[in-house]
């Protein structure tokens, strides 16, 4: 037999176990001659590795795999004793990240982030439906792209365990990172609505990004019917900006007005008719009593009056809950949430925290002003800059982005009485002294001039 | 017999007396000459060693985990012998079939009855890298079922195992206990593996298998098997941390004597050391969620723990090595049968590589 007319050997691959056999080889062990055609294997041949018949071999080719289109960008280590590691990105942690590399543009920083880290303004989750942006559009960038822009090392899609205070490390799946100093920025949840219903049939709590798409993806192309939950800052924004997306909304709060312990009744009567008129219910007063999903994927509900609701979607925005869990778990000082002092520290002189999971003197306050400030202060402490500023917890001027009727407030801090000066305008006063505003519909353009009445006498 | 609830009162220290006294001595002829431990399997039921993990004894993971960490620590073979039987223990905990549970959680959660887990294919499955490779058709009382599984562990001729099986009628996966001395069922012993030769691995092989409903773990597996996953994977925990902790105290030992030069090697024991706590934290951290979350989220962080245990017994085993030189390198030292242990941590189901292209999946979501 000449070179030409011998067929070229072939291979053939065991499913089972994937031993190859070449024909070129044969099986000596197992009575196969060098050169056996696989056709003129017997019937009782076996695998060598396996035991199967050569029924489960098919042709090498026909087992032939492709390298995936995309891999997956290799995972960062972080293993510098002296470097500065920030668990959470979110607002606070970004802030924080970019406020140390101000101050130091040579101090080794980490941030640690179970999800992707993409770095966007959160108030703009209340805000993007009006607008018809898309949930992506909300990335300002990717939280690879951030990290590269401030020059710190992100370990995203990595949860944080445990802290381990006593070894200065933080416990993560992807292994230990050690600190020489930690930066809290834990964020906050949603608080669970009070009644429990079917795991199919949870309401959808709104309060990042990931949450936000699957509202978006389950209302966007019709129009929906939204039951709301909780007529707090959030709540009020959502079914402002839901209803200008042409949803039909239902707005449910437990107190007699929108907006409670935040503004006086009159603004919140202002801003309950705007929304009434383009088309909200609002239904004050009341609370559910249970709901349920239906089979077709909607949901209904009952209130506590007898009245009943039924849609296509449940959010709720009954306020946050700091995530303080992590630090109580290692021992820091916490109340409602992580307890700090003037420069963000914990009960840890290694551990600062800030945003929304910190509690100073008290008080929350749960934004993007404050933590702004709060990552500043950080920076300056852990600079060693002790003549830096402190943090005082002085309220901001916290816009409500009701587009219907937007408001601009400054709540006071003390015992007082509201008046009407305006319209549209309230002032608080205490002992004769402005100590408070609400700057209602297009008034909210003058509170910058507003904010220079505080303290002043009336 | 003893019931799965009821409570186990055996403490660690019970369980590294028996693995010095009885294991320690026979992993030279388990490693050499592929000799099957049955009796020391025996003697960790009665301990209550394969039910720490069960419902009845409040999802116990950190110690289930810590058992067959000490006996992993002595011979990974027979840690690996652990976790297969555990692993099984903790389907049976949740089966579906209330019939199968009742039959077989005791005398498997007792260790009356040793055996397996034939749940590789099934996860590699799941994670689109392989075809199920027995078949099943629906029959009066049961489903028969046919095809060749080519390893499966902790088996013998009285032993059982859970496997995975394509239903192609019903377009689903059902999950099912198999008893090898089943008519039609067949263990072949075949090619011989560099490691772990003492772990009862045979080809299953199915020719008309009968599979008796009271035998049925789940009828649709493709929803039972997000619930055990996690706890699957966790539990194999035990054997990186065992050859991480022996890798670490050969070169603790070996620095008493060799400092002055083994202090030139790049991976030190302190280092190791460090790097084990942390590891033992996170998985101790994540052993109190595993129990009844069939979320993504907690079966990501599971496969990063599983992954990064993978990565640091190669490194420790082979710093062991290196630590350790000639010595190490002795037929009858344990030092080279770490190095043959620690990359069976990273082949076994899930791989390194398997991990890898699931978390693909998962961090894209």
């Amino acid at each position: 037999m000449t070179a030409e007319s011998q067929p070229r050997p072939r291979q053939y691959i065991c499913v089972v176990c994937g031993y190859i056999y070449d024909e070129s080889l044969g099986d000596p062990d197992g009575g196969l001659p060098p050169g056996t055609r696989f056709e003129d294997i017997p019937d009782d041949w076996v695998c060598p590795d396996c035991g199967v018949s050569k029924a489960d071999f098919v042709p090498l080719e026909a087992a032939e795999a492709e390298r995936p289109a995309a891999l997956p960008e290799q995972t960062a280590t972080a293993t510098d004793l002296t470097q500065t590691v920030v668990v959470g990105a979110g607002m606070a942690g970004w802030a924080v990240a970019e406020s140390l590399r101000r101050a130091d543009p040579g101090r080794s920083i980490v941030v640690i982030t179970a999800d992707h880290g993409d770095y966007y303004p959160k108030p703009r989750l209340s805000t993007a439906a009006g607008e018809a942006l898309k949930p992506d559009a909300l990335i300002l960038r990717t939280g690879t792209e951030q990290a590269a822009q401030l020059g710190v090392t992100l370990l995203k899609q990595t949860r944080v365990l445990r802290i381990d205070r006593e070894r200065q490390r933080v416990i993560t799946p992807r292994g230990g990172v050690p600190y020489a100093k930690l930066i809290l920025a834990c964020g906050a949840r949603q608080r669970p609505l009070p009644i429990t219903a079917s795991k199919s049939s949870d309401p959808l709590p709104v309060n990042h990004l990931t949450d936000y798409r699957k509202l978006r993806s389950s209302i966007d192309g019709r129009a929906t019917s939204i039951l709301i939950v909780g007529g707090g800052l959030i709540g009020c924004e959502f079914a402002n900006d839901l209803t200008v997306a042409g949803h039909r909304i239902t707005l449910v709060e437990r107190e007699a007005e929108l907006l409670p312990g935040l503004i006086p009744s009159e603004p919140a009567r202002a801003l309950r008719s705007q929304l009434t008129t383009s088309g909200a219910t609002i239904r004050t007063g009341c609370t559910i009593q249970a709901m349920q999903g239906n089979r077709d994927g909607g949901f209904q509900a009952q209130f506590d009056d007898g009245d009943t609701w039924q849609g296509d979607m449940i959010v709720t925005a009954l306020g946050l809950i700091p995530n303080s869990e992590l630090a109580a778990d290692a021992g820091l000082a916490t109340k409602r949430g992580i307890v700090v002092d003037r420069r963000l520290q914990t009960s840890d002189p290694s551990i600062h925290a800030v945003g929304d999971c910190v509690e100073f003197e008290g008080v929350l306050r749960p934004y993007v002003r404050a933590l702004r400030r709060q990552a500043d202060v950080i920076a300056a402490a852990l600079s060693g800059d002790s003549s830096g500023d402190t943090y005082t917890g002085t309220p901001d001027t916290v816009n409500v982005k009701t587009t219907l009727y937007p408001i601009a407030v400054r709540q006071p801090l003390e015992a007082g009485e509201w008046q009407a000066i305006d319209v549209n305008q309230w002032i608080h006063q205490s002992g004769g002294r402005c100590t408070g505003f609400v700057l209602g519909g297009s008034a909210v353009a003058e509170s910058k001039r507003a904010e220079r009445w505080l303290d002043r006498p009336i | 017999m003893a019931a799965a609830s009821e409570a186990v009162t055996t403490t660690p220290d019970d369980v590294q007396t028996l693995v010095e006294q009885t294991l320690a001595p026979l992993a030279g002829r388990i490693d050499r000459d592929g000799h099957y431990p049955e009796d020391f399997m025996y003697s960790l039921g009665s301990r209550g060693s394969y039910k720490r993990h069960t419902s009845s004894n409040g999802y116990g993971f950190s110690e289930a985990i810590e058992s067959i960490g000490q006996v992993s620590k002595a011979c990974m073979s027979t840690g690996f012998c652990h976790w297969c039987h555990s692993a099984l223990t903790w389907y049976l905990d949740n089966a579906e079939e209330p019939a199968t549970r009742e039959k077989w959680l005791d005398p498997v959660a007792n260790g009356h009855r040793l055996g397996g887990t034939g749940l590789s294919n099934g996860m590699k499955n799941v994670a689109a890298i392989e075809e199920l490779k027995i078949h099943v058709r629906r029959v009066d009382g049961g489903y028969i079922a046919n095809g060749t599984l080519p390893w499966v562990s902790n088996l013998a001729d009285n032993h059982v195992f859970a496997a995975v099986f394509h239903d192609p009628e019903g377009d689903r996966k059902v999950m099912a206990l198999v008893e090898c001395s089943q008519p039609g069922f067949e263990l072949k012993q075949c090619a011989e593996f560099i490691a772990l030769e003492g772990s009862g691995t045979y080809a299953c092989h199915f020719n008309e298998v009968f599979i008796p409903n009271d035998q049925v773990i789940s009828h649709d597996a493709a929803a039972f098997l997000p619930r055990i996953r996690a706890g699957f994977v966790l539990l194999q925990m035990g054997m990186p941390l065992g050859v991480l902790e022996s890798c670490v105290e050969i070169m603790e030992a070996m620095n008493r004597t060799h400092a002055h030069v083994n202090a030139y090697l790049d991976e030190q024991p302190e280092t190791l050391r460090e790097e084990l706590e942390d590891l033992r934290a996170a998985v101790n951290a994540l052993a109190g969620e595993v129990a009844n979350n069939a979320d993504d989220e907690l079966f990501r962080d599971v496969l990063q723990v599983r992954e990064r245990a993978s990565t640091l017994s190669l490194r420790a085993s082979q710093a062991a090595m290196l630590h350790a030189g000639a010595r190490g390198y002795l037929a009858d030292s344990p030092v080279q049968r770490k190095l043959r242990e620690s990359y069976f941590i990273a082949i076994v189901t899930p791989a390194v590589k398997h991990i890898r292209k699931e978390l693909a999946r998962l961090e894209a979501a």
